[in-house]
């Protein structure tokens, strides 16, 4: 450096004297010239204390741990801010969980109710068959009662009730060939005497009535009751064989 | 696997997606780092001002204009962030040092422990200096001296030409050295 020194070139050569690229002579007249000046003093210090470590220096020397982790770190403090984008997501998912958790209960309550439908159907035909087969007259004769047949089961089923409809009696009467006898005298007061025997209920039992005793004096009431019957003389009370007693006692 | 521009990974982390933003922290976290270290000095504060900054730069990216600089953008918030961290300091600054042993600071690094302090808390303040500086001048003074880049790249980021920068580089330094005045000339 020949040109004389002083505060202008001072200021344009101090970064080459701070990083040392100066030749000697250069380095000792700048030094100079800031044993005596004040203010370039003062801006070499400021320079000098930030001219190193260099940029270049410290990018090797951080420490990796440091630099690595720092992805996860600003997630990590970012994340509450991420999820108001899509808040709906999380209960979606719960949403759906649930609603398949209930979808495969309700699918293996499904099941089982489907199979236990299936054994009351099943059942049920069953009971349908042995009520058509009771109801079914019987082979050989209509209204058959002999011990083996159906509708002697049912006249034993009747014969066993507490209360017999009107209807239930009709159906007895037609069961009952005409020479049997069809009701006792006690069964009888228990139907006149129970809340089932109403006066003009059912009209006429087909095929008559048979056996039992019969009011005389009195007119049969209107509109029905078991219908007008003539007046027949008392017979005596009589098992008829074959013929179950209808009250209650078996063949 | 091709390195993509920041400002294409910017865009796309704008969309939301993560793997572009870590794609786009991974180039520069380093200079951040050491960026920060040369205003404070400290390797846990460095960590935690880049941090910072990439939080903000996470919260703001809708802010930055796809048109200018993504890197620019960048070094603006994470320079504004170690400022702050140092006006936070100003006032520990402010309190009257020892003169004797602030004039006695040594030019270059020391193997003493008190020596390299000392030189630490120099350095915290001509950095705080930086603050009463007019803007042109701490936008010259804090890019080129205190964060070491070349000095023709800040010109061009700055917009300026290179002779007008090393004239304000020189007016800023002056006036730091003027606000820091020692009572004794340069040891």
């Amino acid at each position: 450096m020949t040109e004389r020194v002083d505060c202008r070139v001072f200021a344009d050569q101090l970064d080459r004297l701070v990083d040392g690229s100066l030749p000697d002579e250069g380095r000792r007249q700048l030094l100079a010239h800031a044993g005596g000046c004040r203010e370039c003093a003062g801006q070499r210090r400021v320079k000098e204390v930030l001219a190193t470590p260099s940029l270049e220096a410290l990018e090797r020397e951080a420490p990796d741990a440091l630099v690595e982790g720092m992805y996860s770190r600003v997630m990590a403090e970012v994340a509450p801010a991420r999820r108001p984008e899509r808040p709906w997501v999380p209960l979606l998912a719960a949403a759906t969980v649930v609603l398949l958790v209930c979808t495969g209960w309700l699918g293996l309550r499904v099941g089982e109710l489907q199979e236990r439908e299936t054994r009351l159907e099943l059942e049920l035909d069953a009971q349908r068959a042995r009520v058509a087969a009771l109801s079914r007259p019987a082979s050989g004769a209509a209204g058959s009662t002999s011990p083996a047949s159906g509708a002697w089961l049912r006249l034993l089923a009747l014969s066993r009730q507490e209360t017999i409809t009107v209807t239930e009696l009709t159906e007895i009467l037609g069961r009952v060939p005409r020479n049997r006898l069809v009701l006792t005298e006690d069964r009888l007061r228990l139907l006149r005497a129970g809340p089932a025997f109403r006066p003009g209920g059912c009209g006429r039992p087909p095929g008559g009535a048979a056996g039992g005793r019969r009011r005389q004096g009195r007119d049969p009431p209107a509109g029905g009751g078991l219908g007008p019957n003539p007046p027949e003389p008392h017979r005596p009370h009589r098992r008829a064989g074959g013929t179950p007693e209808l009250n209650g006692d078996d063949p | 696997m091709v390195e993509q521009a920041p400002e294409i990974l910017a865009a796309r982390a704008r969309e939301s997606d993560e793997a572009a933003f870590r794609a786009l922290m991974e180039g520069p976290t380093r200079t951040l780092m050491a960026t920060a270290f040369r205003y404070t000095g400290d390797w846990e504060w460095a960590r935690d001002l880049t941090q910072d900054t990439w939080v903000r730069v996470y919260r703001k990216l809708d802010r930055w204009d796809p048109k200018r600089s993504f890197t620019v953008w960048l070094y603006a918030l994470h320079r504004n962030r170690c400022l702050d961290h140092l006006r936070r300091s100003w006032v520990r600054l402010e309190e009257p040092a020892e003169p004797d042993r602030v004039e006695r600071l040594p030019a270059g690094e020391s193997d003493d422990p008190l020596a390299r302090l000392e030189r630490r808390e120099f350095r915290r303040r001509v950095l705080a200096a930086a603050g009463e500086l007019s803007p042109s001048q701490r936008e010259v003074f804090l890019r080129v001296d205190a964060e070491d880049r070349d000095q023709r790249e800040v010109a061009e980021a700055l917009g300026i030409r290179y002779g007008t920068l090393r004239v304000t580089q020189h007016a800023a330094r002056k006036r730091v050295a003027e606000l820091l005045r020692p009572e004794e000339g340069m040891a």
